[in-house]
């Protein structure tokens, strides 16, 4: 004879239970958090490189990057900071909370303004991981097809902010920007959606969007 | 394959509500489409993870519920085939209103120690059964 006992929690609430604690160590340091989701090959590190270089006069950032193997990303980062830490996931799709956690160990929270945490190049998996951020950053680039939002609504749907890349490849690739951002707003009418070129040095709404919000989480700690 | 690491942390859960010397028979998640979780993929899993901690005679039962949208523009509800499926009337912008479930539902267990039943402990926006039977149309704006 067997009895069914009711439950209905969360799936991740373990992990999530972490991130709420990475998130109370984040907020306490007064620093602004992204996850940044996106493929392999979207420009996630590149973007961080162009982002490092630009805003190194104004505020200090710090990059958690995963990757199932090498330093590579974590290497070419570190030319341009110092507060960078390489996760290796190995086979691991994502990043969750307590990798989060234990990076921050090797992190001086306390030195940033801002902290990146580059996720491992997957659109579906990491999405699903809270780590305690306060925005997840969805990335989508030309040369990976204009479906690409339409079949990763889990992303979109979840991200505070959208970033179309590579947009100087619309000459060479063919891509109905407008069936695109069409994708985007009927799953998520609230997150902006910047169209920008790394490639280019064409990125400057992102560095606006970001340096905004770092203002916006100092002024919300110093208040409290 | 994070079926895998779903699976883990569905053990962990179960765990924490297993009561003590009872033998699970069955742990049921309910997993909207949004996850991106294939329901095949996620029993193998639990194949494997459950194996591993000593549950090798337990299963794992997916739900799956539809997505389910309101459109923006005129308050229709419906259950779309496709995820980029756009209102009758026009409208292009929708609200998620199902589909995006990610909950450890129930777990069956042996009883032969005594009757156990506790109340659900935490509510997870869109937990909410759906009903069999019910019309994939509605014109009600109560989702």
């Amino acid at each position: 004879m067997s009895t069914k006992v009711p439950i209905v929690e969360n799936v991740l609430k373990l992990n999530d239970e972490i991130a709420l604690q990475n998130r109370k160590l984040f907020e306490h340091a007064g620093v602004f958090v992204v996850d940044l989701i996106g493929a392999p090959g979207a420009g996630k590190t590149a973007l961080l490189e162009l982002t490092l270089r630009q805003l190194k006069a104004i505020v200090t950032i710090g990059v958690i990057v995963g990757d199932p193997a090498t330093c590579r990303d974590g290497d070419r980062l570190a030319k341009h900071s110092e507060h960078i830490v390489q996760i290796n996931t190995g086979s691991g799709c994502h990043l969750d909370a307590n990798q989060v956690r234990h990076a921050m160990d090797r992190i001086d929270l306390a030195a940033l303004d801002i902290l990146i945490i580059e996720n491992v190049g997957n659109l579906i998996c990491p999405v699903s991981f809270n780590l305690g951020q306060d925005c997840k950053v969805g990335m989508f680039s030309v040369s990976e097809g204009d479906d690409k939002a339409a079949k990763h609504p889990n992303l979109v749907v979840s991200a505070d902010l959208l970033i179309l890349n590579k947009i100087d490849l619309f000459p060479y690739i063919p891509f109905d920007l407008e069936r695109f951002r069409q994708d985007v707003t009927h799953l998520n009418r609230t997150a902006p959606l910047l169209e920008i070129s790394v490639a280019r040095n064409q990125a400057n709404a992102w560095l606006e969007w970001l340096t905004e919000n770092a203002k916006r989480e100092q002024r919300q700690t110093k208040s409290d | 394959m994070h079926e895998i690491s779903i699976a883990e942390s569905v053990i962990a859960l179960v765990r924490q509500h297993l009561p003590a010397h009872q033998r699970l028979i069955r742990a049921t998640v309910r997993i909207g489409p949004m996850h991106g979780v294939e329901a095949q993929a996620m029993e193998m899993a639990w194949n494997v993870a459950s194996a591993g901690v000593g549950w090798s005679t337990s299963q794992l039962k997916v739900v799956t519920p539809p997505w389910r949208f309101r459109c923006v523009s005129c308050g229709r509800c419906w259950e779309p085939a496709t995820v980029d499926e756009h209102c009758v009337c026009g409208g292009t912008q929708v609200d998620i209103m199902g589909g995006d479930e990610f909950q450890l539902e129930s777990i069956e267990v042996d009883c032969d120690t005594g009757q156990h039943q506790r109340k659900a402990a935490v509510h997870v926006r869109g937990s909410k059964p759906f009903k069999t039977g019910v019309a994939r149309e509605h014109q009600s704006t109560d989702c």
